[in-house]
């Protein structure tokens, strides 16, 4: 009697269920598995990734086609900036001519003066480098302009 | 060894060794008109030229970070193919349009703050308060120029700083000493060479070595005890150099200093 019971009850609140909630019989885990089929792990999708930044595939722009007007254009200018730093490099080195001669020039005279001045003039300095301390300009000033405080 | 020696020593000249002190420029030099046109129509080829930036590398998908970045980007022209387009049909990669020159623009901080490496850059004044106040002894003066050391001798006017030979010594040394004597220790030099850089004969048979030497750091100050020989000095260009200078001894000294 008391399993007839418990029948009756249970059947009772099936029958409710039904009515009006659907029973929960599906549970979303976190996924382990990557989507598609390749199932490929992120640590691999990382590199592919990695690798696809260094690759041209898809990343190159379009062939560049000059027309017949344009590459004339383009071949001026470059002969022009060719002429241009001709002629720079021909000033910079009649400079350094003259600025060798005139070198060469002092030390005969020193050497015809002061022959001892001129043996020490010679003495080989080679190794000899640029300071540490020496600035390459740049295009713009630095926030300090002059370290003034030095103490030898 | 000291016989032949003491022979050409008999007729001994005077030798002074003069020092020509620089400050090399801070500021590359301006760019000339070709330079500059050169420069942008390279600097176009080379953007139109360059591959796509690849944002998928530096933005994960689906971040804020992401969408900072996408919002801020210009949004090429879409192929459609129920449209004809005059200037060529879209050909987009990557969010790319091909046939142009990618523009990528990096999101701004609202607050524009300090710690962000986003932020646009301030550039420093190449005219500086030396410049305008038109002080010539300061080192922070025309930074685009070469300057180099003048002094003012009460005897014979404006020149590079000379010295007299002392026994002994050779040129660079007493070039280097000699301008420690007259401008104070605090003062960092490096000599280019030992040799002489050029040399002028005087007519009573007197020689000029010239010795070239660049500052690194410190100042020149007129030591109290040459102040009664040297009433100023100054760091002049080439330019300002050939208007203190009488014009026969710029013309000798003309080829050892640049713009």
């Amino acid at each position: 009697m008391l399993s007839a019971s418990v029948k009756s009850s249970q059947k009772k609140s099936v029958t409710m269920m039904t009515s009006w909630v659907q029973p929960l019989n599906q549970v979303r885990y976190k996924r382990t598995k990557t989507k598609g089929s390749s199932g490929i792990t992120p640590q691999t999708q990382r590199i592919i990734t990695q690798l696809s930044v260094m690759s041209a595939r898809k990343k190159q722009p379009k062939m560049l086609k000059l027309s017949k007007e344009d590459l004339i254009k383009h071949q001026t200018i470059q002969t022009a900036w060719n002429t241009y730093q001709d002629i720079l490099q021909n000033e910079r080195q009649t400079m350094l001519k003259l600025q060798y001669n005139k070198m060469d020039e002092a030390m005969t005279v020193l050497k015809q003066v002061a022959p001892k001045l001129y043996a020490d003039a010679n003495i080989n300095e080679s190794g000899k480098v640029f300071p540490m301390e020496m600035r390459i300009p740049t295009d713009y000033p630095p926030r300090k302009l002059w370290y003034y405080d030095y103490k030898k | 060894m000291s016989a032949p020696a003491k022979a050409t020593f008999r007729k001994a000249v005077p030798i002074r060794a003069n020092l020509i002190l620089s400050r090399i420029p801070l500021v590359v030099p301006e760019q000339t008109k070709i330079e500059q046109q050169y420069h942008d129509y390279q600097n176009q080829l080379e953007r139109r030229m360059m591959w796509t930036f690849p944002a998928y590398h530096y933005f994960k998908k689906g971040t804020l970070s992401e969408h900072k970045f996408l919002s801020v980007q210009k949004k090429p022209i879409i192929k459609n193919p129920d449209v004809w387009y005059p200037k060529g049909v879209p050909d987009i990669q990557h969010g790319r349009e091909r046939s142009k020159a990618q523009e990528v623009i990096l999101p701004q901080n609202e607050g524009g703050e300090g710690s962000n490496i986003t932020r646009p850059v301030e550039k420093n004044p190449i005219i500086t308060t030396a410049d305008e106040s038109g002080d010539k002894s300061s080192l922070e003066r025309r930074l685009r120029n070469t300057l180099y050391l003048l002094v003012n001798y009460k005897k014979t006017g404006w020149n590079f700083p000379k010295f007299e030979m002392k026994d002994g010594a050779s040129l660079d040394t007493v070039a280097e000493n000699g301008l420690r004597t007259i401008g104070g220790d605090n003062i960092n030099t490096w000599t280019v060479s030992k040799k002489p850089a050029g040399v002028i004969k005087s007519e009573d048979g007197s020689c000029d070595f010239f010795i070239k030497s660049h500052i690194l750091a410190g100042k020149f100050n007129i030591a109290n005890d040459s102040k009664n020989d040297i009433t100023e000095y100054a760091w002049l260009t080439k330019k300002e150099i050939a208007e203190k200078l009488n014009k026969d001894q710029f013309q000798l000294t003309e080829y050892l200093l640049t713009k």
